[in-house]
């Protein structure tokens, strides 16, 4: 429990940070929807003939309206992904690697617990931290999508959904950064190798927009996972894919406890 | 010695990111041909659209199935990895003595603040260079080898230096904010950070069309669209692009200059 | 006497290249206070890494109270405290947070051993830590380490960064909680500081325990120190004389040490005509210098 608190404690600064860049996100985006609204027909006409590769690559869904409030929102949803795989897979590499970099091992871990209890510890609250992020967002998008809504059905379901998925990713990432914070010397070699992570499935994303019919290595990229209009809309969560987010990251975390276990902590 | 020390200290990563570039580039540049056909019917259907409208996209004039707008489309891309990596430099750079905890080892040394800044920067600039230059040669070869098409090699310049100026963006940014902060323990965090919420800021600007978020994103200073039409960079904005770059490495000296560094 | 901490042929190497400690064996007994010494780079951290398992042996292994080191580490260092040679803690926290923080891995916090123990230390424990010296850091962890009242007490060189006289209330220290029943294992390449505290030491070379041996039959019974001056000025061929060792001759004076029959060497010496000879115990320092000439 004082792990948990301390590691909860430690990150909280850095939590808010990104909360706040997310509330403005959401905030700003949905400021300029007002104005997007006016030109919206013309904007339509032309997306609804646009290649739906094209349109992928920006986050839009072919054949939708995008002048309902709905629809601009689930724009974000690729942003969402970005800032959010860049949290939690950063979190997961500092939680592990902090207690080498700071040279805090030797306090640490020649307490009376197991290791793999201070992992359980670091874990727990990394997962808080992520649900907490998960939650601004979905607060946030909630209360500041509410005064655009003028269609009478509310958006808070859709946006729940939306979220959950996001919870998925946030978790899938924070498993691989916990596992290369463990597998890496160093937090810097860590958070390079997640870095090249990212950047990696967010370039397959693109190129599996680009050509159609590359669908089939969609699972290689959780940026493609979920597609948020069918979240949202058809309350569509493809169930293949949060089996495999799950396990990806349960055998990550397995990973992490088991080369956690036999390190030689450097002082 | 200062700037081959910092030199050889930087280069592993150099080598990962330009072999990530170089990687990028080659899966996109194999992509080109799948991608033609799908182009050719976008290119056709973008024809129907008023010239305005189509400029206002960032599709006029450019031909998708052709070698030049198919890279001037990729090329964003390729910029976000050389941003990440320009961000990783300015960050990094200036902050390594308190993350190191060298800071009295180095600044206990004969040389003036500015000189330890002024080599840093130096090789900072040596290193994003020689990046630009290997893309642009490796790249080039890419195209005839795998693209097997010719292309204009001022537009493909043209691209690649874009990067680069972005990258400055970011190495001048980077900078101040390794200045200022008293210590930054880890890299990555802060420089994926940053340049992601530049990206994104590109992305809404790019699917919303928000003409006044372009001055406060460096990845909409020079899109490969404006590339193709104009043959050059827009000159206002790559005004801004480098006094930015200037007045942020001339903060960072300044900060520097009067910085405290606390013992370990 | 039982033996809380039995070291079995403990090897510890980095990499094929980098050798951190190759077979030791030694045994702290309960209620001593043991002295590791050797130069810097021996493998005394490493060995002490070892035994909190901080870094995993090679081969061979390692027993604390009866149990081994790797596989019951966490329940034996709830009696383990524990020194390290460079103390670094958390940004952002008081000194109090910390102990506090340290503490809630024990149970029940002393608040009353707690102010006991800054006290001694002269420790503000409003302060933050990053604003601390070192000297003052490693106070922080003196108090850190002591604070549970541990059956074990590791010192990874102690008194680095301590002034005299905080090290001097250190030692106080560290003998009160010995004569508590607190066992001691205390690193170090100071000799004097060692001959102050321990009773048994360890002298560790390249990695390899080359002695053992009492503080006490290591300075009295081992050594003499024997300093000759010749009346005629003349140099004398001793250094042949078996038991002779670390030979300095400086003009008319020669100077070295003795092991073996005291009686042989009078009788030697007794043919010569000597102007002056002293016969003292020598300090451990040049016994320790001895040790690292002799292999």
């Amino acid at each position: 429990m004082n792990i948990y608190l301390r590691e909860i404690k430690a990150n909280f600064k850095s939590l808010l940070v990104w909360s706040a860049t997310m509330v403005f996100l959401v905030l700003a985006g949905m400021m300029k929807y007002s104005a997007f609204q006016k030109t919206g027909e013309a904007v339509n006409a032309m997306f609804n003939q646009m290649p739906a590769g094209i349109l992928a690559v920006m986050g839009i869904s072919a054949d939708q309206d995008l002048t309902s409030v709905g629809v601009f929102y689930s724009i974000f949803f690729l942003y969402f992904l970005l800032l959010m795989t860049v949290h939690s897979s950063m979190l997961g590499v500092t939680v592990i690697a902090k207690e080498e970099r700071d040279k805090t091992a030797d306090f640490l871990l020649v307490k009376p617990i197991r290791r793999s209890c201070a992992i359980t510890a670091k874990i727990l609250a990394a997962i808080t931290l992520v649900i907490a992020y998960n939650l601004v967002t979905f607060i946030s998008s909630a209360m500041i999508v509410k005064p655009f809504n003028d269609t009478g059905t509310s958006l808070t379901g859709p946006i729940f959904y939306l979220t959950s998925c996001l919870l998925v990713i946030q978790i899938l990432f924070l498993g691989l950064g916990l596992l290369f914070g463990a597998l890496a010397r160093t937090s810097e070699k860590a958070s390079g190798m997640a870095t090249a992570v990212i950047l990696g499935t967010f370039i397959l994303k693109i190129l599996i927009d680009l050509k159609a019919d590359l669908d089939y290595l969609d699972f290689l990229t959780p940026f493609r996972y979920f597609k948020a209009i069918d979240v949202m809309y058809k309350q569509e969560i493809s169930i293949p894919y949060v089996i495999l987010s799950v396990v990806l990251a349960g055998t990550a975390m397995a990973g992490t406890y088991w080369l956690y276990q036999k390190r030689d902590l450097h002082s | 010695m200062m700037l081959l020390f910092e030199f050889r200290k930087s280069f592993r990563s150099w080598l990962n990111f330009t072999i990530g570039l170089l990687l990028t580039f080659t899966i996109f540049a194999s992509f080109f041909d799948f991608f033609r056909e799908d182009a050719a019917l976008m290119d056709q259907l973008l024809q129907n659209f008023p010239e305005e409208f189509r400029a206002a996209f960032g599709f006029a004039n450019v031909n998708l199935s052709e070698v030049e707008g198919y890279l001037s489309f990729i090329i964003s891309y390729i910029v976000l990895v050389g941003a990440v990596y320009g961000m990783k430099l300015g960050v990094g750079l200036l902050s390594a003595e308190p993350r190191e905890k060298t800071s009295d080892f180095l600044l206990s040394k004969p040389v003036r603040r500015w000189e330890i800044v002024a080599a840093k920067l130096e090789i900072a600039l040596i290193l994003l260079v020689a990046q630009a230059l290997a893309l642009f040669t490796l790249g080039l070869a890419e195209i005839k080898i795998i693209i097997k098409q010719p292309i204009d090699v001022g537009i493909f310049a043209l691209l690649v230096f874009a990067m680069l100026l972005v990258q400055l963006f970011f190495l001048g940014i980077g900078s101040v904010v390794a200045a200022a902060a008293s210590k930054i323990k880890s890299i990555m965090p802060v420089a994926l950070g940053i340049v992601f919420f530049f990206f994104i800021i590109e992305l809404v600007n790019e699917s919303l069309h928000l003409k006044e978020l372009t001055y406060l994103t460096p990845f909409a200073y020079f899109k490969g669209s404006s590339i193709l039409t104009l043959r050059h960079y827009e000159w206002p904005l790559l005004a801004i692009d480098l006094t930015i770059f200037v007045v942020a490495t001339g903060l960072s000296f300044w900060i520097y200059q009067r910085k405290d560094f606390h013992a370990v | 006497m039982k033996n809380v901490i039995e070291f079995k042929h403990l090897t510890k190497y980095y990499n094929k290249k980098s050798r951190g400690i190759i077979d030791v064996s030694f045994d702290v007994r309960e209620g001593e206070i043991f002295g590791f010494i050797g130069p810097n780079g021996a493998g005394k951290s490493t060995t002490i890494r070892t035994l909190l398992s901080l870094i995993y042996p090679t081969s061979g292994s390692a027993t604390i109270f009866g149990k081994d080191c790797i596989l019951y580490g966490h329940e034996i260092r709830r009696e383990i405290g524990y020194l390290p040679s460079e103390v670094f803690y958390y940004d952002n926290m008081k000194v109090l947070d910390l102990l506090k923080y340290s503490a809630s891995f024990y149970g029940k916090l002393d608040m009353k051993r707690l102010k006991e123990l800054a006290d001694i230390m002269e420790l503000d424990l409003t302060r933050k830590i990053d604003d601390l010296s070192y000297g003052n850091k490693k106070k922080v962890g003196i108090v850190q380490g002591l604070l549970h009242n541990p059956k074990l007490i590791i010192l990874d060189e102690p008194t680095s960064g301590l002034d005299p006289l905080m090290q001097q209330k250190f030692f106080d220290l560290i003998k009160a909680e010995n004569a508590k029943g607190a066992t001691v294992l205390m690193s170090s390449h100071i000799l004097t500081e060692v001959q102050k505290l321990c009773s048994r030491v360890a002298i560790i070379k390249e990695g390899q325990i080359i002695k053992i041996e009492d503080i006490q039959t290591m300075r009295e019974t081992a050594y003499k120190k024997i300093r000759l001056t010749f009346a005629d000025g003349q140099p004398f061929k001793l250094a042949e004389l078996p038991g002779i060792s670390s030979y300095e001759q400086n003009g008319s004076d020669s100077t070295f040490l003795y092991k073996g029959s005291v009686n042989a060497l009078v009788q030697t010496i007794s043919g010569i005509d000597l102007a002056n000879v002293t016969i003292e115990e020598p300090d451990l320092e040049e016994i320790f210098l001895h040790y690292y000439k002799a292999d």
